[in-house]
């Protein structure tokens, strides 16, 4: 009898234990997955006087934007590698595609470089070196009357 | 506590046991620093480097108790490595199986927290080490990228990244590591130490061992901490894409696995094959059970595993001083002008050259730490350059921007306020810098004095030198060497600042440089010229 009542009970005090971590491990991971589930706005930056970029060069060209992240609000900078071939512009992330370091312009090698963990890619953003595998990041340039906006969609992390 | 001291140790009881109790006293110690740097860090975007930055220059003994957080987390991961080398090659892990998981809890805390720890002052390598490995978990298929979002608390780094990494760095893995080693510690002397009994007893034969190895640790320590603090970088600049970043030594080895795996193999360096070798590792007693076998096998594998990340470590090590040798300049693609120093006599710099050097002033983000006009202050550490056409010499410029730290700060390791970084520069593109830099004015703060300093005035000079003496500047200026050494050094002055900045100087202290603790609010204004006078004949 006294084995069996030890057993039953060690069942109740099992399930209510189980019941107490569950309820209060609801709110716990609640609250800890709002981290993961956060999302940025796509952002949209004219790129007004992209016309006068040299032919065939270059440039990093940053924006600032006002950020709200929860009770902040601050400036944040994007920017990207702008190149302009006759009426074609080409905007390129400078987020390396490996481990999220900036990669830099080599005007020796005619490509990227990045100075983490030597990673490189062509002026198209191919890889053409090292561990990244994703070419870089080609932001969208929007076409709307005659002036050229660069989009910045909601995944992109920079 | 009787009971402790008189706690019975095998025979084999010597040295090599000292190594648990000075691993506990170094964490102990690291506790003590730890709580004091938190009574002043900030773990915010915007403070973080301040307040570490004044935790290093202002704070009585800032600078040492820094540095010994900082030594303290390698003098922790190296005796926590020895430790378990050596439980590892005498096989004590045999029958102690709770001892040895969680030993092995407690170190790999010790490494998170010894990443964390580095990524907290908001410095150049403290952002980029943060950002490279958070994303080293994202490399894991499949969850890697949640788990890079909950480490930064958002889908890129946010404004309370820092308080996260913060919080597991100093409550997370601090109570992790704690609770770990008291069950450690609980385990080892419920079961007692490995070996054979005899009548050894914990005082008198391992205590003083343990006084005596803890004594020399300390002060070697402290004594490190104190004559060689560690020296600020750079604040940190997101966009900068030719900083190096490198991670603490143990973590070369770990850095130079990512480097060796390319592509999609990635996986199999960054995450695969540590977790192999560490699962393996915890695994041990559970494998490796007969009494009298695979010692050979055992002691060859280990061997092999510290050669091999002895070899990584310095592999790692020598790539990285090859990135920055070779790392490009963020110039991007504008070719240096022809090298020209006319202007500097004549007046103005043509218009073509101060272009350029706008356009390396912002390729260089020069703005991230200087505060100018278009964009705002964004760090309250360097000096503003809003009003430097009226303060700087070109040709000074020139120089120091060439080799900003023998330049300005004699000796970077005793006075590490010196942060402004070496760019490399060659002199072409110096030159263009100090052309864009001399065209900016800012009348508001450094207002024309309307003197022609240009025609020399023999008897104001004299005057001047007479002033210098009379007002008693030498108590806190040094000129060739005499006079004290609480402001500027003055003996060649002339070839930094300008005439009229240093007229609004001494016309008015308190207003140029707020907080200094110059004095002579009300020198007459000929007093003053004379002054100016004779500092500018010192070049």
């Amino acid at each position: 009898m006294t084995e069996e009542r030890r057993k039953v009970l060690g069942w109740i005090s099992g399930c209510l234990g189980g019941c107490a971590l569950l309820t209060a491990g609801a709110p716990v991971l609640g609250f800890l997955s709002n981290a993961v589930r956060r999302k940025r706005r796509t952002r949209a930056f004219d790129l007004g006087d992209a016309a006068a970029l040299p032919d065939g060069q270059f440039r990093l060209v940053t924006f600032t934007y006002e950020d709200e992240t929860g009770y902040t609000r601050r400036p944040r900078i994007l920017s990207a590698y702008l190149r302009r071939d006759g009426d074609r512009v080409l905007a390129l992330s400078p987020i390396c595609t490996h481990l999220r370091c900036n990669v830099a312009w080599d005007g020796a090698s005619k490509g990227f470089m990045c100075p983490c963990h030597g990673g490189m890619f062509d002026a198209e953003g191919r890889v053409t070196k090292g561990p990244p595998v994703e070419p870089l990041f080609r932001f969208p340039i929007e076409l709307k009357d005659g002036s050229m906006t660069l989009i910045v969609p909601e995944s992109y992390k920079g | 506590m009787n009971r402790l001291l008189d706690a019975p140790l095998p025979r084999q009881a010597g040295w090599g046991h000292v190594l648990g109790s000075a691993l506990l006293w170094a964490f102990l110690l690291q506790l003590v620093t730890g709580v004091l740097l938190s009574m002043y860090y900030s773990p915010t975007e915007e403070r973080a480097y301040a307040s570490v930055a004044y935790i290093q220059d202002r704070m009585t003994a800032g600078a040492t108790i820094r540095a010994m957080h900082h030594y303290g987390a390698t003098a922790v991961i190296i005796l926590a490595a020895l430790h378990l080398a050596r439980v590892f090659f005498l096989r004590a892990y045999l029958d102690r199986r709770s001892a040895w998981v969680l030993g092995w809890i407690a170190f790999l805390a010790i490494l998170g927290l010894g990443f964390t720890g580095y990524t907290l002052p908001r410095d150049m390598n403290a952002y980029f080490s943060l950002q490279v490995g958070a994303n080293v978990a994202g490399l894991i298929p499949g969850i890697g990228d949640s788990i890079v979002q909950f480490l930064y608390g958002g889908p890129t780094m946010e404004e309370w990244t820092l308080q996260r990494i913060f919080t597991l760095h100093a409550v997370v893995l601090p109570c992790v590591v704690l609770l770990a080693s008291i069950a450690h510690v609980l385990r080892v002397s419920q079961k007692g130490l490995v070996g054979e009994p005899s009548e050894k007893r914990f005082h008198p034969d391992l205590l003083p061992k343990i006084a005596a190895a803890v004594f020399v640790l300390t002060l070697a320590w402290v004594g490190l901490a104190a004559s060689r603090p560690i020296p600020m970088e750079p604040p940190a600049d997101p966009t900068n894409a030719t900083y190096v970043p490198h991670p603490e030594w143990y973590f070369f080895g770990f850095q130079q696995l990512l480097r060796m795996f390319e592509g999609t193999g990635e996986f199999v360096g960054a995450i695969l094959i540590p977790f192999a070798v560490i699962a393996a590792l915890v695994a041990l007693p559970w494998y490796d059970r007969r009494p009298e076998s695979r010692g050979r096998v055992r002691a060859a594998c280990g061997v092999a595993l510290l050669l091999g990340y002895s070899a990584l470590t310095v592999a790692g090590y020598r790539a990285y001083l090859h990135d920055v040798a070779n790392a490009p300049k963020p110039m991007v693609d504008v070719a240096p002008p022809r090298l020209d120093y006319a202007w500097m006599e004549a007046g103005e710099p043509d218009t073509e050259l101060v272009d350029l050097g706008q356009h390396y002033y912002q390729a260089l983000n020069c703005a991230v730490c200087h505060e100018t006009p278009e964009v705002g202050r964004a760090m309250n550490v360097p000096a503003e350059l809003a009003s430097a056409g009226d303060r700087l010499r070109p040709r000074w410029t020139v120089e120091y921007l060439r080799r900003p730290w023998p330049i300005r700060f004699e000796d970077r390791q005793k006075r590490p306020h010196g942060r402004m970084p070496d760019f490399r520069l060659t002199e072409e593109e110096a030159v263009a810098l100090a052309a864009y830099l001399t065209t900016l004015h800012d009348p508001a703060r450094v207002p024309v004095a309307g003197i022609d300093w240009k025609t020399p005035d023999r008897r104001k000079t004299a005057e001047g030198a007479d002033l210098y003496r009379r007002l008693l500047c030498f108590q806190c200026h040094k000129i060739n060497g005499e006079g004290e050494e609480m402001g500027p050094d003055l003996s060649k002055i002339a070839r930094r600042l300008k005439p009229d900045y240093m007229h609004a100087i001494i016309g008015a202290p308190q207003k140029i440089l707020p907080g200094t603790k110059m004095k002579y609010d009300d020198l007459p204004p000929e007093h003053v010229e004379a002054l100016v006078r004779y500092l500018q004949t010192l070049k």
